[in-house]
Parts: C-alpha cells; sequence; structure tokens
C-alpha cells in the first residue's frame, strides 16, 4: 500500500540549508543579564558575551546587483518551499520562551517576517515548538497531535452534515 | 410437486403413475412449472404467476452476466494492485506501460500470473521500472535507480 | 488424506495463512490510516484476494493510538452519535471527548466503517474482521501478540519532529541564516 504523498516535510527545506552550508567571519557582542546578589544588594548587570551563532552562519550567495544585495538574509537565500515542519531555522526567530523576536531584532524585510510568523503560529499550534507563556488554549483539542495538509482535502461537510443544535 | 423427465419415465415401474403425452397443453405447462420449483410461494404452483416470474429471472440472469464481467475485471485489478503494492510500483504506471513495451497481457492473465508465478510477475514489474527510469517523467522516477538485469536499447 | 503432496499442502498453508502486521499510529492521520489498516485486515494486500469465496485477511496490530492526529480543529468539529433506541436517547460527541475518555476508540470507530464500505458479502464478515483489529494506546503490546508479529506497515505520513526530538548539539549546530543584532539582550 503507498503512503499519500503530501508537502510535509517530503524533502525538508532544512536539509536544503544544510547542503549549502558555507561560513563566514563576523564579530558582534550580545549582552547576556546576569544577577549578583550580595548580603546587601542585588547587582543586574548586562554582561557582554560574544554571540553563539558566529561559527555557524551561513554565508548568503554572491550577488553583483547593488540592489540585490541589500535584500534580507531570507529572500537572498531564497529556499524553496519553506514550511512549518522546519523547526529548526523557524527556531532561530524565537526567544527561549516561545515567543517571536521582534522585526528589528529579527534583521528580516517586512514580508519574511510575516511568514515566518504565521509558519512559527502553525508550529506552536501542532506543538513543535514550545509554546509562549500566555498562549490561550480553546480546549482540549489544541492539545492533541494535529498537522496542516495541503492541499487541503475536505472528506466531508460537517457544517452541512450536523445540525447546528448539536454543535457545542 | 415432482415431475420425472422423460428417461426417469421410461425407467420407473409400471405401477408409478405417470402422465401420457396425450394432454399436450397440460405437459407444456407441467414443463414450465419444473423450471419454477426455486421460487417461494404460488410462484412455484400457479401457471400464470409461474410465468410471469420465470420471464422476470431470465431478465435477472441476463442483467447478471453483464454484470460478471465487470466484477471479474474489478476483482482483477485488485489483484494485479496488490501484487504491484508488493513490488513498489503503482497500479496504473504498470498496466499503461505493459502495452507500450508490446507485452499485451489481459487483466485476467497478469493476475494469475501474480498468483501461480510471482517471479514472472515481478519480472514484468522490473521491465516497466526500467521503461519508467528511462522515460524520467516525474521525480520518483527520476531518483529511483533502475532495476538490476533488464538490459534496454540505450545499454547496447 | 487429500490427494495433495507434503510440499504443496504445505505451501497451501503458507498461502492461507494469516499474517501479522504492526502499525505505529504516531503523528498519523486518523482516517486515513484506516484506510490502510482497512485494506490488511481484509487481505487486500494479497494477490489471491477474493471477497466472496474466501477470508483470506490478516492481523493487525496498531500501537500508540493515544498519538494519532487530525488536521488542525478537526478534533473539535468531527462529531460522532450514538442512539441508545430509546425516544430521545440520541447523543452526540466530540472527537476530542471520546479520545479523552478512550484512545483507542476514534481509530476503531474510522476502521470500522472503512470495512464496511466494501460491497455486498464482506458486511457479513466485518464482526469477524473486526477481531482481527488489535489497538493498544501505547507501545506496550503482550508478549503473546508480540511474538505473532512479523511485517510492519508503511506509516502514511512522515512523523513531525518536535524541538524536543533534536539534540541540544544538533540544534546549535545548525546553520543560522542571521545573527543576533548589536547589543542584543539575549532572553
Amino acid at each position: 500500500m503507498f503512503a499519500r504523498v503530501s508537502n510535509l516535510a517530503l524533502k525538508w527545506t532544512q536539509n536544503e540549508l544544510k547542503a549549502r552550508t558555507s561560513l563566514y567571519d563576523s564579530v558582534r557582542t550580545l549582552k547576556q543579564i546576569k544577577i549578583h546578589e550580595n548580603e546587601k544588594q542585588i547587582v543586574v548587570e548586562g554582561e557582554r558575551i560574544e554571540s553563539p551563532r558566529k561559527p555557524y552562519l551561513v554565508k548568503p550567495p554572491p550577488v553583483a546587483d547593488e540592489k540585490a544585495s541589500k535584500a534580507c538574509p531570507l529572500c537572498r537565500l531564497d529556499l524553496k518551499r519553506l514550511d512549518y515542519t522546519d523547526i529548526l531555522i523557524l527556531r532561530q526567530f524565537i526567544n527561549s520562551d516561545g515567543t517571536l523576536m521582534s522585526l528589528q531584532d529579527s534583521g528580516l524585510c517586512g514580508r519574511k517576517y510575516k511568514l515566518v510568523q504565521t509558519l512559527v503560529n502553525k508550529a506552536q499550534k501542532c506543538r513543535l515548538l514550545p509554546r509562549p507563556p500566555h498562549y490561550q488554549v480553546y480546549g482540549p483539542w489544541d492539545n492533541f497531535n494535529t498537522y496542516y495538509d495541503w492541499p487541503p482535502r475536505y472528506r466531508d461537510q460537517p457544517m452541512r452534515v450536523i445540525r447546528p443544535e448539536y454543535w457545542k | 410437486m415432482v415431475q420425472l423427465t422423460q428417461v426417469l419415465c421410461k425407467y420407473m415401474p409400471k405401477w408409478v403413475p405417470r402422465f401420457r403425452g396425450s394432454n399436450k397443453s397440460f405437459m407444456r405447462k407441467q414443463h414450465l412449472l419444473s423450471l419454477c420449483g426455486h421460487l417461494y410461494g404460488r410462484k412455484r404452483n400457479c401457471f400464470r404467476i409461474a410465468r410471469r416470474a420465470l420471464y422476470r429471472t431470465f431478465e435477472i440472469s441476463q442483467d447478471k452476466r453483464r454484470e460478471k464481467k465487470v466484477f471479474f475485471r474489478d476483482l482483477f485489478t485488485q489483484r494485479i494492485n496488490s501484487a504491484c503494492a508488493e513490488h513498489d510500483l503503482q497500479y496504473k504506471y504498470f498496466i499503461t506501460i505493459l502495452p507500450q513495451l508490446n507485452v499485451e497481457l489481459d487483466r485476467k492473465i497478469l493476475s494469475s500470473l501474480a498468483i501461480w508465478e510471482p517471479r514472472t510477475f515481478k519480472s514484468l514489474v522490473e521491465l516497466v521500472k526500467a521503461k519508467r527510469c528511462e522515460e524520467g517523467i516525474d521525480e520518483a522516477a527520476r531518483n529511483a535507480t533502475p532495476p538490476a538485469g533488464v538490459i534496454t536499447r540505450g545499454m547496447l | 488424506m487429500s490427494n495433495l503432496t507434503k510440499f504443496r499442502r504445505t505451501q497451501q498453508w503458507l498461502t492461507f495463512a494469516r499474517l501479522w502486521y504492526l502499525y505505529d499510529a504516531t503523528y498519523q492521520d486518523v482516517f486515513d490510516s484506516a484506510i490502510v489498516i482497512a485494506q490488511y485486515l481484509r487481505g487486500m494486500n494479497k494477490p489471491i484476494y477474493d471477497h466472496v469465496r474466501q477470508d483470506v485477511g490478516n492481523h493487525v496490530v496498531v500501537i500508540n493510538t493515544s498519538k494519532v492526529s487530525m488536521p488542525v480543529d478537526e478534533w473539535k468539529w468531527r462529531m460522532y452519535s450514538h442512539h441508545s433506541r430509546y425516544g430521545g436517547g440520541q447523543t452526540w460527541a466530540a472527537a476530542h471527548e471520546l479520545h479523552s475518555k478512550d484512545p483507542t476508540i476514534v481509530l476503531y470507530k474510522a476502521v470500522y466503517k472503512e470495512v464496511g464500505s466494501a460491497p455486498r458479502a464482506v458486511n457479513l464478515i466485518r464482526s469477524p474482521t473486526m477481531a482481527r483489529l488489535h489497538l493498544f494506546p501505547d507501545a506496550c503490546i503482550p508478549p503473546e501478540i508480540k511474538a505473532n508479529i512479523c511485517d510492519q506497515i508503511r506509516q502514511v505520513q512522515p512523523v513531525l519532529k518536535s524541538l524536543k526530538d533534536y539534540s541540544e548539539e544538533e540544534v546549535e549546530k545548525f546553520p543560522k541564516i542571521v545573527d543576533y543584532p548589536e547589543d542584543y539582550v539575549v532572553k
């Protein structure tokens, strides 16, 4: 019997990205908040650290056009079929508690940021990425395993089959 | 009501009461009723009802003779489908590519090959797979490795 | 004694033996996997399949049925009805309600529907067919059933991997697209 061919991670975009990894050097310093407690006082300090992403950065493909070189990194990479299942890519745009980074912090253009936002929301709905602390769960159905299928299939039409008085 | 055939009538002992061939219309009716023995109720005993019922059974059996061909074609299709799935090939490719290779076997023969000669069937499947690799119509066909042991014209 | 030779008789046994298949239902769609399971239960994966004259069905052992998945929000709107045969005895329950009570019943009902959707005579052998389906909410199988399993059914979907399924090293060493901005406060 044959498996249904779906676009779900048939050939993950992650693998595509892994294949053309080439690294380049850059120096960025970040701040990490550290709290020291003494007997009398509490010191909150922003300690400067090196970026942990530095050795693993992807070098974008070279472009001759000067205008194209100003595009955001996700546009320049031009990944095909970026999907909600590519969580190792989407994880780079969320904080440790699951909230999405701001547009300025993410370094993306508005269009790609919107794309990433929808994909992160989908991944959180399917519980692939950690949900933020105040994620609204409307009922127990949000905690079961779900997936998004594309193209969507309408196996039956519940709005027509089931009369509205039986809806809960 | 049990009617005896002419052969049985001949060899029965003489004391058995039986109809002589004098009353022709009566014998004709008895002959028709003997065909209705499997029907239920008055359809088997009363002549006028039995005749109607008998004609109806003729119509039904005529329909069934047409349905039978569809039924068996479906069954053969299902059998070839499951046999192809064992070799990881889809039925639609198998049945469309075989005539292109001048293998003009019908579904009945193919299904019986799948049951009784599975290795012959497997060789047919490998022919189809090699053809699909050669053409490379879709992505799955292009990525697949061609089966060993099939000599194509490109190799010569 | 039959006229068959010993070899032919053994061949006959092996051909018509009921095989035991394993199916892992983690992150699999309920209704798609029910179609596949029903085919194996009825023996449609064999070339000798015949739904009129003989029953050549297999056993199917399904594990991890509590982890089955549906498309988004289908847990909410998929309704199941039950009638107690008394007046006003019809009750309705959503899929998530049934699933939280009994993690095997959603898959059971889906397979039951698929087995019965076959032409004519199969409906008579529906109950013996369903008796060959063994559902387990988790990966624990009793040893007497586990000893029989001989093959595995291919899953209908790729299993989704959540962030917990990757190791920390794998996540850390994955190629990064953008660096953090200057003076970014790590959260």
